[in-house]
């Protein structure tokens, strides 16, 4: 009877070891994995914010190429408004429009996107040859008929 | 109490022969999982790489250098990573670590030149070994072109870009 006793006694303390080193090891697992899962989670939620600043500025810059191609195939009068966010993903940028292209700077990288027309100047200095457009401002883009019968786009702002 | 004596006893060599296991477990585990966090990283830095030749937004030098040079990668294009690989090219006794050489395959069918190509891929390559250091904050240890990357207990160089 006795001995049925310590054979019971000792079946459910090897029950409960085994029990235990199982959770102790499943958690070491779970662990683990939880731990890599959320290092990779953190670094693809960083890139996925780099990749959006970089999408959004190559996105504007086609969208200024766009309106000003559009404006310049308008013809003479043909006039396209723009409103430029006031930032992308919180950084500031700047666009420059020259004859070779539009050109935006952000974060110490420049992106660049092509147009059709060479002659690009503001209201303030006809003469000039290169545009500064701010963040945060509204433009209005003019194709402008010149003296010598050819078409100039003009950027002002509003 | 003999009887709780025995089973005691019996508790603590199974314990300690369970922890015995845990801590043997826990090392492999730690060695393998230290490169597959590389790896992860590898991964991320990688697609970081072909995200900025993608969108052709680039540092403002290398912008200068290819308006001049490489035209064509002003302009977009589509680049995909294929898969990465990995070498271990056995323990370095320089840096007395285990060195692992990555090799990524990349696809980039509107980038024909071979000029083009090798800035593409060097701009990935330098965005992976730059993941690795900062995934294991071993920035400081390496150089400028984080060239070449570590970890805690390896170190890592990349082969040139695979086009496929």
């Amino acid at each position: 009877m006795d001995n049925i006793k310590i054979m019971d006694n000792i079946k459910m303390m090897d029950n409960g070891g085994a029990l235990s080193v199982d959770f102790i090891f499943t958690t070491l697992i779970i662990l683990i994995v939880i731990g890599s899962i959320l290092t990779v989670v953190a670094e693809r939620m960083a890139i996925v914010g780099e990749t959006e600043e970089l999408g959004t500025a190559r996105m504007l810059a086609e969208n200024v190429a766009e309106a000003i191609n559009k404006a310049y195939s308008g013809g003479d009068g043909h006039v396209i408004s723009i409103a430029l966010p006031p930032n992308i993903n919180e950084k500031i940028y700047q666009i420059r429009v020259d004859p070779s292209g539009v050109f935006i700077e952000i974060d110490g990288n420049i992106g660049k996107a092509y147009i059709v027309p060479k002659r690009i100047s503001n209201a303030l200095n006809p003469t000039s040859t290169e545009v500064i457009m701010l963040a945060g401002k509204n433009y209005n883009i003019y194709n402008v008929k010149d003296t010598d019968g050819s078409n100039r786009i003009v950027i002002t702002q509003i | 109490m003999d009887v709780k004596g025995v089973i005691s006893i019996e508790y603590i060599i199974l314990i300690g022969f369970t922890m015995g296991i845990i801590i043997m477990g826990a090392s492999y585990i730690g060695k393998s999982n230290e490169l597959n966090i590389a790896m992860s990283a590898a991964r991320n830095g990688a697609i970081e790489g072909a995200n900025v030749n993608s969108f052709a937004i680039y540092p403002e030098s290398a912008f200068d250098d290819y308006m001049v040079r490489k035209p064509r990668l002003i302009s977009q294009s589509s680049i995909k990573i294929i898969k990465i690989d990995y070498l271990d090219q056995g323990f370095n006794p320089t840096y007395k670590k285990r060195k692992i050489q990555l090799k990524i395959y990349a696809s980039a069918p509107s980038v024909k030149g071979t000029g083009d190509r090798n800035s593409l891929g060097d701009r990935i390559n330098f965005y992976v070994r730059k993941s690795i250091c900062e995934a294991f904050g071993t920035q400081n240890q390496t150089n400028k072109l984080f060239n070449p990357a570590f970890s805690d207990n390896l170190l890592f160089t990349t082969a040139d870009v695979q086009w496929v």
